[in-house]
């Protein structure tokens, strides 16, 4: 009895001196936890900006927790749902409305009301529209963007193409013309197997081409799906004549394992997000690349916006720092050097999207003034609280047109009667 | 004097599996019970709302991926059980045999089985890659021109993942299946080749009667795991192409996890217990036909 009883206690010492036990906060300062996901990229950017921020506000403490991001919604949910939630987070717009919803964030009208600093009109009007939700305005966006193209201007300029920018910038810059680029831009090698594709596109890009193609997906409440729509179905058509009419885009097979990458030079363009340019500037080192708006379609070029937001947490216990975080967050110093010199996302000031430090850089992305014209054609995606409610069945028919295993209309028919089934239902 | 001694005992007893019994029921039995109570509910970690049988009757009566998941599952079973248990068995009868090296045939064997899941996965991926994927190289070299697009092809996708499941006929199973290989008395091979039987014979008369109560637990086991498969199409193809491979507990996660319906999760939840709980108490009763207890009076 007298051994266990010793060996509880040696058991019970151990714990004690080996836990970790939080650092003691000196009296006046505010500890603030925030969370967000990222690489290790994103991470030194975050604790230069929150570096800088306890420079600036010494009083304040920020703790930042980076979780991998297929991991983050669900420690953020099980966080929300405990109570036990970050002062501030990030989080990612598809599922904004969802958690708005819900009740988990603090409305910022008030500290808006309050602040001289903080003025809506400084900002883009999509910008500070994305952060409200049933009439309130709860999150300052951060790692705003567009949907652009990156392309490889070496491989236009080996093709004897024109720049695609140029072509842009005349107006000429066309479904047309970017058919015919990525038809010239494929090369099949002597073995038949392809050595370098013209274009990636991604299941997004539908949205795009749907409304170039004067076509829509959703309502603009989202309540409906309307995809079986002449402009849609052109697009959808357009979009699977891509890889199996002329075959200019890889199939899923081809490009199993990431055979073919922009990086690696076999692909000649790709539709990415503005968070995508930092990566390419750390990979691409064997040629010059730099990006140019979507191709305009017959009913106007409209490529799609979408941030992250950056929240306070309903119940967090200091609210007035977590304020003072956001609004550091979204400052013109804070986004020259997450949005200039880092290139992370796209401006949301007004400010800093006219400044030659934006605009200007020695390494490409050079062609930044494609950026602000985002902001003037630009349309944000449609996302309610039910978006996740009908995607995967979006998903499924438009995989099955893009292997060929159902016709245009067919696929809008289809997607649209059961997506039109699920937003008639209550929630479950 | 005695009984107090058996007092103390079972004292100390029970002290010791108290963290066991902590475990289980804060753990298992809470957490199911929580999971049973949550499947009459609406919730989604934020409102919790009392729906009685909803859950069930939307998910029997108008959830077409539910019987989707269900059929894919189930057909998924249907070959990788039967496959892995026959792979299993002929493996372990091979390593049965005495021959120079068995120790390192056997442990050469089993290696697979300890690497982890998702390394697995990712393995297999590059192997059905249809473009440089060994099997298709090997399919080309076969002569065959174009060799299918397995994770990418509706139709082979599962296929595929089937042939993956086979990667781990040489694991635990086969350790048992060969554990009762051992078993089995020498002299009932030596009764029956007096009495003129060949290899075959001998298998057929011996070894697979003595091998039933085995089989049947590797069975049972089998059907239970395979109804809960996971891992490789969560790595490997998301549920896709086009849902042909969205399996039972993979829609259940994404119901749970990325829709945050955990009442209609728990329902699916007990739906699959209760069609697990279904299938083994046939096969228990099933069992009484052709599984073989050695003593047990016939």
């Amino acid at each position: 009895m007298k051994w266990a009883l010793g060996l509880l206690f040696v058991t019970a010492a151990a714990l004690w001196l080996f836990t970790a036990r939080p650092e003691p906060v000196p009296p006046g300062v505010t500890v603030l936890r925030y969370m967000a996901w990222g690489n290790p990229e994103q991470l030194a950017a975050e604790q230069e900006l929150i570096d800088e921020f306890t420079r600036r506000h010494p009083a304040i403490r920020v703790k930042l927790t980076l979780v991998p991001g297929s991991a983050y919604y669900q420690k953020l949910q099980v966080m929300l749902a405990s109570g036990t939630a970050p002062d501030v987070f990030r989080c990612d717009h598809y599922q904004f409305p969802a958690y708005a919803q819900r009740g988990y964030f603090l409305p910022l009208d008030e500290f808006v009301q309050r602040d001289p600093d903080f003025r809506y009109a400084d900002y883009f009007d999509q910008v500070i529209e994305e952060g409200r939700h049933a009439g309130r305005f709860y999150g300052v966006n951060t790692l705003f963007g567009a949907r652009v193209i990156y392309y490889n201007k070496d491989l236009f300029a080996r093709a004897g193409l024109t720049d695609p920018y140029v072509l842009y910038r005349r107006g000429e810059w066309t479904v047309e013309q970017f058919l015919d680029a990525a038809q010239r831009l494929t090369v099949t090698g002597h073995n038949g197997i392809v050595e370098q594709f013209g274009v990636l596109v991604h299941p997004l890009e539908v949205w795009t081409f749907a409304w170039g193609f004067g076509g829509e997906i959703l309502t603009p409440d989202g309540s409906r799906c309307v995809a079986d729509q002449p402009g849609t179905v052109q697009a959808l058509q357009f979009l699977r004549d891509l890889r199996h009419r002329w075959h200019v885009t890889p199939t899923p097979a081809e490009n199993a394992l990431s055979a073919y990458t922009f990086e690696s030079g076999r692909i000649a363009m790709v539709f990415d997000w503005a968070g995508a340019a930092p990566r390419y500037r750390q990979h691409i080192r064997n040629f010059d690349w730099d990006i140019v708006s979507i191709p305009s379609g017959p009913a106007g070029r409209h490529p799609m916006l979408k941030g992250n937001q950056l929240l306070i947490y309903r119940q967090t216990r200091a609210p007035e720092a977590a304020w003072q975080f956001l609004k550091f967050y979204v400052s013109r110093d804070a986004e020259a050097l997450l949005c200039g010199r880092l290139r992370r996302a796209m401006t949301t000031r007004r400010d800093l999207a006219a400044a030659e430090e934006y605009l200007r850089s020695d390494r490409p992305p050079r062609q930044n003034d494609v950026w602000i014209d985002q902001y003037a054609i630009g349309r944000p995606l449609p996302i309610t609280a039910r978006w996740s409610d009908w995607q995967a069945e979006w998903n499924r028919a438009f995989e099955l047109l893009m292997l060929n295993r159902l016709s245009p209309e067919e696929m809008a028919r289809e997607a649209a009667t059961r997506i039109n089934a699920i937003l008639a239902e209550e929630p479950y | 004097m005695r009984r107090g001694i058996e007092r103390r005992q079972a004292f100390w007893g029970f002290l010791f599996i108290t963290p066991w019994l902590a475990g289980f029921l804060l753990f298992t039995l809470g957490p199911m019970l929580a999971s049973l109570a949550l499947s009459f509910c609406r919730y989604d970690m934020a409102r919790l709302q009392f729906v009685g049988a909803a859950n069930y009757e939307r998910l029997l009566t108008r959830d077409p991926l539910f019987w989707r998941a269900l059929w894919n599952t189930a057909t998924y079973t249907l070959f990788a059980v039967p496959l892995g248990l026959t792979g299993s068995l002929l493996l372990a009868l091979l390593l049965n045999r005495n021959v120079r090296g068995l120790a390192l045939y056997r442990t050469l064997y089993y290696l697979p089985s300890l690497i982890p899941a998702v390394a697995t996965a990712l393995l297999w991926n590059w192997v059905f890659n249809a473009n440089f994927g060994i099997l298709n190289q090997a399919l080309r070299a076969a002569g065959m021109a174009r060799p299918p697009e397995w994770l990418q092809d509706p139709h082979w996708a599962l296929p595929a993942l089937i042939v993956m499941s086979l990667w781990g006929i040489g694991g635990g199973r086969m350790i048992i299946f060969l554990a009762g290989l051992q078993g089995i008395p020498q002299s009932y091979y030596e009764a029956a080749a007096i009495d003129g039987a060949g290899r075959w014979q001998k298998f057929r008369h011996v070894t697979l009667p003595m091998l039933t109560p085995i089989i049947f637990f590797n069975l049972v086991m089998g059907i239970i795991g395979s109804f809960q498969v996971f891992t490789a199409a969560y790595i490997m193809t998301g549920g896709g192409p086009a849902n042909a491979t969205l399996f039972y507990v993979l829609y259940l996660f994404r119901q749970a996890f990325e829709q945050l319906r955990m009442g209609y999760a728990s329902a699916m939840a007990w739906v699959l217990f209760l069609i697990l709980l279904g299938f083994t108490a046939i096969q228990f009763r099933q069992a009484r036909r052709w599984v073989y207890y050695e003593g047990e009076p016939q």
